[in-house]
Parts: C-alpha cells; structure tokens; sequence
C-alpha cells in the first residue's frame, strides 16, 4: 500500500511511536511494515493524533479516546511527529 | 399477527469486540450469555429469537467481535463467515446490526462501511452512548445516517435504553442495502473511506482534542506498572481465594446441619437395613459430600464474575505478557487460560482469539492444568485434612494459592516445551490489547450467570454425581458377607476392585479404596468426594453410640491395616498433586479434539497428562519417604 | 430378602439402566451432549 514515504519528512520529523516520551501528544504521519493493516484496523491511521501513555515492552496509547497496547514491534512501524 | 410460514428472517450482530453486542442480543433475545469487560468473550456464535413490533418472528445471530473483515483470528474469521453465509449450519443474516461504541466513532466506523459495502441491509446501533455523552463527546446521529445511507439507532444496551427504537427500525420489510458509495477490495478504497470518517466525525461526533485524563488512567498508572501491578494482581488472586474460604463457612456449616438433621431423620424413621443404607450412605453421604461446596463454588462464579466485568482482566493480560512470553505464548492467552480456571471448555474455546496456531494450540494443550471448578470439593476436602485447623484460616487459603500457582507454573513449562517443538510461526503476530474502561459490575447480569452456574453444579450433582453415588453404594455393599466393617467391604465387589487396584496406587500413598475413588472420579473429578463418603461410611456394626462423623473426620481417623493413619502429610500431598495434574474430564477431551482440529491432539493430552499425574505423585510420595517425612 | 433390600435393588437396577440408555444415545440433546456446567449445553 503506498503512501508518502519517511523520507518525505526529512530525519527530524521521523520518529517511531518507541522514541516518543511518555505523556506526549503525537500525530501518526506514516505506517510501514508487515503490522500496518492490522494497526488500521486497530485505528493508528495516517493524521490521527494519539498519547502515548505507557512505554516498555507493550507501548500502550490513547487513540481516539481508547486505550491500546500494542507490542514494541508494532509499534516501531509507526511513524509519528509532535503536535506542537 | 403474520402468518410464520416460512422459516425466520435472520438478523446478525456485529461490531468490534467490547461493543456490547452481546448485551444487546441478551436484552433482545431474554437470553443471558456471557459477557465481559474485555476483547475476547464471545468466540463462538449464539442463536436467540425475537419479536418485531408486529410480531414477526427473528433469528438473531450474535457474532464475535471483529476489528475488520480481514479476520485474522480464528473467531473474527467465524464473524466474516456467518455475514457472508459461509458458515454450516446459519443462514446468510437477511439484515445486520453493526453494534458501534459512540465513543469510539472514527475507529469502529471502519467495520460499518465495510459490511455496509457487503450490499447487506444494515442498521448502525450506536451503543454506550452514556459513556460518549458524559466524556464531552456530541453526537448528530441524524446526520450519520443521512451520509451513511442507513438507520442509525443510539442506545445503551446495557440500561435496555434503545431496544425498543432497535425493534422499530427492524420491523418489516427491511431496509434496504445502502448505496456503495466505493468499489471494496481496491487499496484506494481504504483510503477514502478513512477520509471519508475523519470528516464525518467532524461533522456528527466531535470530541474534545486531547485525550482527558480519567480515573482510569490514575488506576492503571497503578495496575499496569512494572512492580505494583504484579503486588496488585497477587494481592487480588489471594484476596478472591482467601474470599471462597472465609465467606463459604457459614453457608458450608449450614448445609452440613441439614445434611445431619436429616439422616438422623431418617435414620430414626426407618429400622437398619439395605434402604436406609442406600439412602443415608449412599444417597445423602454421596451426594452431599458434594453439594456441601456449593456455596464456594458460588463465591468462586461470583469473583470471576466481578473481575470480568470491571475490566482489570485487560489489565491483567497486560502484565502477563512479559511473563508468558517467555512460554511461549502471548498475554492474549491468559484470558483463555484465566476462563479455565471455571471450566476449560469455555477456556478451550476462547483460545479462538489467538492469532497464532501454534499459541493457540499449546493453549489448549495446558488448559486442563488451570484446576478448574469441578476441582474445587476434592480440593476442599483434602485441604483441611492437611492443616488440621478451622476453616477459613489463611493458611488454607495459602495451600489453594500453593496448589493454583503449582499447576499454573507447570502448565507454562510444558507450553514452553511445546512452543519449540511446534516450531515459530510462518507470520508473525504481534501482541495488541485493546483496554476497555473500568466499569461498574452489572450486578443483575452477575447475579443470573451466578445463579445459573450455581444450578448447574446442584443438577450435576443431582443426577449424574446422584447416580454414580446409588451404583458405588450397590458396588459396595454387594455381594454381602459375614463379618462386620472392614471385612464386609473387601467381600464387596468394590472391596475386590480396590484390592486389584490397590498395588498400582500403593506406591502412591494410597489404599485400595483411595484408588477406587481416583478411578471412579474419571466421571466427574466430584465424584471423588461422593466415593469416599461410600467406601469410608460410618460401621453400622459399630453400633449406636457411633456419632455422625462429619466425612472429613471419618477420613482423618482412616487407618491402614496396620494401623498407621491413611492420610498423612505426605499422601494428601501426592493425592492433590495428582488431582492438580490429572485430566479427568471427557467433554473437555471432546472440546479439545474439536478445536484443535484432530484427536491426535485430545488423545496425547489425555495420555500425557494421566501418565504425568501418576508420576508427579509417585515420585512426591516416595521422595518424600526417603526424606522421611 | 426383606423388603428394605428389595426397594434398593431396585432402585440401583433403575439407576443402572438409567446409565446405560444415557450411554448409548449420548447426542439426544444438542451440544457437547454433556452437562458440565459451562452452560454450553
């Protein structure tokens, strides 16, 4: 499935849903790996904008309201840059 | 009324697991399935009738939950069956409900546009919608239905607020098939309609932009951390044991009077002879030496109860990750494992929601070790045999925990063994865990399932325990020979049985008649207790002074032929630790055959697991006598 | 034989029979056929 591709957005801006701090507000710019499907249909969509709750071996975060544990492979496909 | 002459339309539920579809087809249908806080619960699909407002006749389907149709696990795959009229045995539904969280719009919406686009006639119900309203949430259903194309119903099942404007929009003819409004199946499909959503939630379900900081997330700071969470979760597992002990005391003493009054009744009614017997020995001794655990049993249904519906079982799933990993399964089968620990039929079944074959098969190989209720009366009669103290001390509730903690450890070393034989998986599959928010316990919805379960453990007990307890008292008692007591017994056909069975399990630290019992308890593991209220009854020819021992007395004051007491330390211990590992049950050995799809699979376990429990035991009893216990 | 032994022989004679039947025709009633108290009759 094709979308804009990390390199799009330069170094800065691509980090995975793993480097994000604790606590902080983050807007999903891009899936990519084997998971992404599955995560769509968890809701982490491209433009959706989540916390991130808890880190460690699950990630947990908040997606539209909704607590979701997803394990650190998952979430190491999701591509995310901070709400400012 | 309308005439029913052809069979009934069918209507299927559908929607994201934890969506409350369940709920609803029990308000609908006056059902009372089982429900829970977490992903996970329906695995399997239930049928129910009915009405619409005019009286026609419904078959309502209520289908697992599923995320999408893509249905990666086994159960999500039986709810894109049942839709798409794949499923033996169901027809394809005439009309689908797709159940919707209103809180949770831009994520569930997703399903709904794909069954829409299956060009069935769907109805959305928009449920939970208390919840939505009271986290600030502004929901315009009118307007969704009006960019959906399809009736959208707002309720809130659990209250039974909505059902009746369900019933409405199902009255007949059907509405029909919405509009596709894309082609499915092309990949740019998935990305309009994810666009299509964004804006649709804009317009009808606006939410607050940050996510708000609620109890639940202080609570889980708590539950979910690293080290308090575990402190939590022991904490919680002994207070529900030490719970059963403590609660079930009064009630237990209570039966066990009227079990007493009773056969005195009885006993002073009718002269000594071959009825009274059967009636006092058999019937009530056999029966009662099982119903007397009712009221753990209750206790038992109650806190799982009670945990299912807050929602910690999520929470607990969670934690468990980490350690069942290194099982070699995921915290995804801890809910399966959990639900076994009531019965592992509904556990096996569960194991549905794991994505993995080979988890899922090593799940259903070791759920028989999760000691399941039907335990529970040989557990509580042991036990206390054990610690020769009062009921209710937390020292029984410690042995229960030991006991728990025992064949849970083990089963995880097994799945570890089995995990690397099966090999890794050819996909991979992550751990993902939706986290519902805490709730309320549906005290009503509790209170039935409780009773019901209650009712199926007093009509076990009623019939087949009931039964089994008449043909152990024939079984021992006849033939008849002189002789008082000890002799009458070997005369017996029981008597004979236990003597060839008696070197087998000798070396276990049993008798003749502790064997017999473990080999008639293969009907149903409560038999046990009923066997032993049999075989150990009170010597008529003892006379009249001989009080009514309670049967736990009875089998403290046992004694071999040499006078050395039958139930020490050491043999209660290997006579538990068989029961923990034995697998004696054949409907499970049915369910497993089933779902794991061979009975290969069913076979193996049943032979592994009674050749382990035989070996666990002897080598308890006899490394123990060498340590000279 | 008294009548106490009578009335038990044949109550144990019904019970056993009772069994047998069970045993034979098993899946009379849908499901697993077996009431182990899951409530999946």
């Amino acid at each position: 499935m094709e979308h804009a591709s990390a390199a799009e957005f330069g170094n800065e801006s691509a980090m995975t849903l793993n480097q994000v701090g604790v606590g902080r507000d983050v807007r999903i710019r891009v899936l990519q790996g084997p998971g992404c499907d599955r995560l769509r249909d968890l809701g982490f969509c491209e433009q959706v904008q989540v916390r991130k709750l808890a880190g460690g071996r699950n990630p947990i975060c908040s997606v539209c309201g909704t607590r979701l544990a997803i394990s650190r492979e998952l979430a190491e496909q999701v591509l995310v840059a901070p709400v400012l | 009324m309308h005439a029913a002459s052809e069979s009934p339309s069918t209507i299927a539920l559908i929607g994201n697991p934890n969506t409350g579809k369940t709920t609803l087809f029990n308000a609908l249908t006056g059902a009372n399935a089982k429900i829970g806080n977490y992903s996970g619960v329906t695995v399997d699909i239930k049928s129910g009738e009915t009405y619409t407002p005019h009286g026609k006749k419904l078959r309502v389907l209520d289908l697992p939950g599923c995320y999408s149709l893509r249905a990666p696990s086994p159960d999500e795959q039986v709810a894109v069956d049942a839709l798409t009229g794949d499923l033996p045995g169901y027809a394809k539904p005439d009309l689908v409900v797709c159940v919707l969280d209103a809180s949770n719009l831009e994520r569930h919406l997703q399903l709904a546009l794909q069954v829409i686009a299956l060009q069935i006639p769907t109805i959305l119900a928009l449920n939970m919608v208390d919840m939505a309203e009271k986290s600030g949430l502004r929901l315009d259903p009118a307007k969704l239905a009006a960019e959906l194309g399809v009736p959208v119903v707002p309720m809130q099942a659990s209250a039974g607020k909505g059902i009746i404007e369900l019933k409405q929009a199902l009255r007949f003819p059907f509405p029909s098939a919405a509009h596709a409004m894309w082609v499915p199946g092309t990949d740019d499909a998935e990305d309009t309609r994810r666009t299509f959503i964004r804006n649709l939630c804009e317009l009808a379900a606006r939410r607050p932009d940050a996510h708000q900081l609620t109890f639940a997330d202080q609570l889980d700071d708590w539950l979910l951390h690293p080290v308090w969470g575990w402190v939590a979760f022991f904490a919680i597992m002994f207070a529900v044991f030490w719970g059963i002990f403590s609660f079930a005391r009064i009630p237990m003493g209570w039966i066990e009077s009227a079990q007493g009054v009773v056969a005195g009744g009885v006993e002073s009614l009718m002269p000594a002879g071959d009825l009274r017997s059967l009636l006092v020995d058999g019937v009530l001794g056999g029966v009662g030496g099982v119903v007397v655990f009712l009221p753990q049993i209750v206790l038992l249904f109650f806190f799982i109860g009670l945990l299912e519906s807050s929602g910690y079982m999520a929470r607990a799933a969670y934690l468990m990750d980490g350690v069942m990993s290194r099982a070699g399964l995921s915290g995804k089968a801890f809910l399966p494992l959990f639900s076994s620990y009531a019965c592992a039929i509904p556990g096996v079944m569960a194991s549905r929601t794991i994505g993995s074959a080979k988890e899922r098969l090593a799940t259903i190989f070791i759920a028989p070790w999760m000691s399941c209720s039907a335990r529970l009366p040989v557990y509580f009669l042991i036990v206390p045999l054990l610690l020769h103290e009062n009921e209710g001390s937390w020292k029984q509730a410690l042995v229960l925990f030991a006991i728990y903690t025992l064949g849970t450890l083990s089963a995880f070393v097994v799945a570890r063994v089995l995990r690397r034989k099966l090999g890794p998986d050819h996909t991979a599959h992550h751990f993902m865990l939706e986290l519902p928010p805490y709730r309320w316990p549906q005290w009503r919805y509790i209170f039935r399932h409780v009773l019901e379960r209650g009712g199926s453990f007093v009509a076990k007990a009623g019939t087949i325990i009931l039964g089994i307890s008449i043909l152990l008292w024939a079984l021992s008692t006849y033939p008849k020979a002189d002789g008082d007591g000890a002799d009458a017994l070997a005369a017996s056909a029981m008597g004979r049985i236990g003597a060839v069975i008696e070197p087998v399990v000798r070396p276990l630290g049993f008798d003749g008649r502790v064997g017999t019992a473990i080999l008639t308890s293969f009907a149903a593991r409560e038999v046990f207790n009923s066997s032993l209220a049999v075989l150990f009854r009170v010597d008529e020819a003892a006379g009249e002074e001989a009080t009514r021992n309670s049967l736990r007395d009875r089998l403290a004051l046992a004694k071999w032929p040499d006078g050395t007491p039958l139930f020490t330390p050491l043999s209660i211990i290997s006579l538990l630790v068989f029961y923990i590992y034995a697998l004696q049950c054949l409907p499970t050995s049915v369910v497993v055959a089933k779902e794991a799809g061979s009975w290969k699979w069913a076979l193996g376990q049943l032979a592994f697991m009674s050749g382990f429990a035989y070996a666990a035991s002897l080598g308890v009893f006899q490394i123990g006598k060498l340590l000279g216990f | 034989m008294d009548w106490q032994t009578l009335i038990a022989a044949g109550i144990v004679i019904v019970t056993l029979t009772i069994f047998l039947v069970r045993l034979v025709r098993p899946q009379q009633r849908g499901g697993c056929g077996h009431d182990c108290g899951c409530g999946k009759k």
